[in-house]
């Protein structure tokens, strides 16, 4: 199989019950704060072995023989994320920050953490339940919640990652991509998350959507089908960062 | 179409299935309240504010292990209308 599901948060249904219903669209982006942040956490950094990229990465950028024009890697791209854990999650975020960055080394991106915090705050508490991030069911429908963790942002240009215990609707995790964020572009994860799902979020991050791949091998494919630990990702799919 | 409705709460309500939720928000106008809203899906399991004035009412949570691998949600605007019957897949 190959194309896309539906997006995360769509309203697929709601579009086809209500013709007037609102659809999800990309908006431009070329002023927006979140795509300017993006834009700097983006920037093409030091090569990957100054970042430190593992063999596999090295391998990916330079030693892929001669590389078809779909293939054909644009160079390193340098990923810094900032990892903000609240209160009551347990995740590591080193060991989800490292997988993504072997995940993401197809695509001869580097991604690495970069500071990162503790952070005691009642964000969680403005709605019930307590101690729970309420969480969007349409990423153009932030919760309260999500824009107090959002205004917390002491990471610089860097992609801020919120570790959080759990999510209200269930959700591994979650993120805000430029095209669809108020402020700026950002994941989500909880204690529930796979082993992928910050590689997988940070996928909607770097392609700025929000759709789903149909093929369980891929990366961006939906948690309810993708094969965690394959996490491939296709040659389109890289020349998109 | 009052019977429609009465049939399609009862149908959500007794099984709780997306299939029947679904159907049953299909019979919301836009724009309806949230008391007819209520009347037809019974209370959420969670109400959240949304940042434009909105709410999100959750009615099914996504849970892997039960097979619900998407959570569904009614949102309103900020002044009370029924908007969409949101899906959101787990990640």
């Amino acid at each position: 199989m190959s194309g896309r599901e539906h997006a995360q948060g769509d309203r697929a249904t709601a579009v086809a019950l209500d013709p007037g219903a609102r659809r999800v669209r990309k908006r431009p982006n070329a002023a927006s704060p979140a795509s300017a942040a993006l834009a700097l956490a983006l920037a093409p950094g030091p090569s990957g072995k100054d970042r430190g990229l593992d063999d596999a990465g090295s391998a990916a950028t330079a030693d892929a023989g001669t590389p078809s024009p779909l293939t054909r890697p644009r160079g390193p791209r340098a990923i810094d994320i900032y990892p903000i854990s609240l209160p009551g999650s347990t995740r590591d975020a080193a060991t989800d920050i490292a997988r993504a960055n072997t995940i993401w080394a197809q695509c001869s991106v580097s991604v690495a953490m970069t500071g990162g915090e503790s952070w005691q705050t009642d964000a969680m508490d403005l709605l019930n339940p307590k101690g729970v991030l309420n969480e969007y069911s349409n990423p153009a429908s932030p919760t309260i919640e999500e824009t107090a963790i959002l205004a917390h942002h002491p990471g610089g240009s860097a992609l801020h990652a919120y570790f959080v215990p759990s999510m209200s609707a269930g959700s591994r995790g979650e993120s805000f991509w430029p095209s669809m964020t108020p402020s700026y572009s950002a994941i989500v994860i909880s204690d529930a998350a796979a082993s992928d799902s910050l590689a997988h979020e940070l996928g909607h991050v770097l392609l700025d959507d929000g759709s789903h791949d149909s093929d369980p091998d891929n990366l961006m494919a939906s948690g309810g089908i993708r094969n965690v630990g394959v996490d491939t990702l296709t040659p389109a799919q890289c020349a998109r960062i | 179409m009052r019977e429609d409705l009465s049939v399609a709460s009862a149908q959500w309500r007794a099984t709780g299935s997306v299939e029947d939720l679904v159907g049953a928000a299909a019979l919301i106008h836009p724009g309806s309240g949230r008391p007819a809203v209520r009347e037809l899906l019974g209370d959420p399991l969670v109400v959240s504010e949304l940042a434009n004035g909105g709410e999100s009412w959750l009615y099914v949570r996504a849970d892997p292990e039960a097979g619900r691998l998407e959570s569904m949600s009614v949102a309103f605007d900020a002044s009370g209308g029924f908007v969409a019957l949101d899906r959101k897949p787990i990640d």
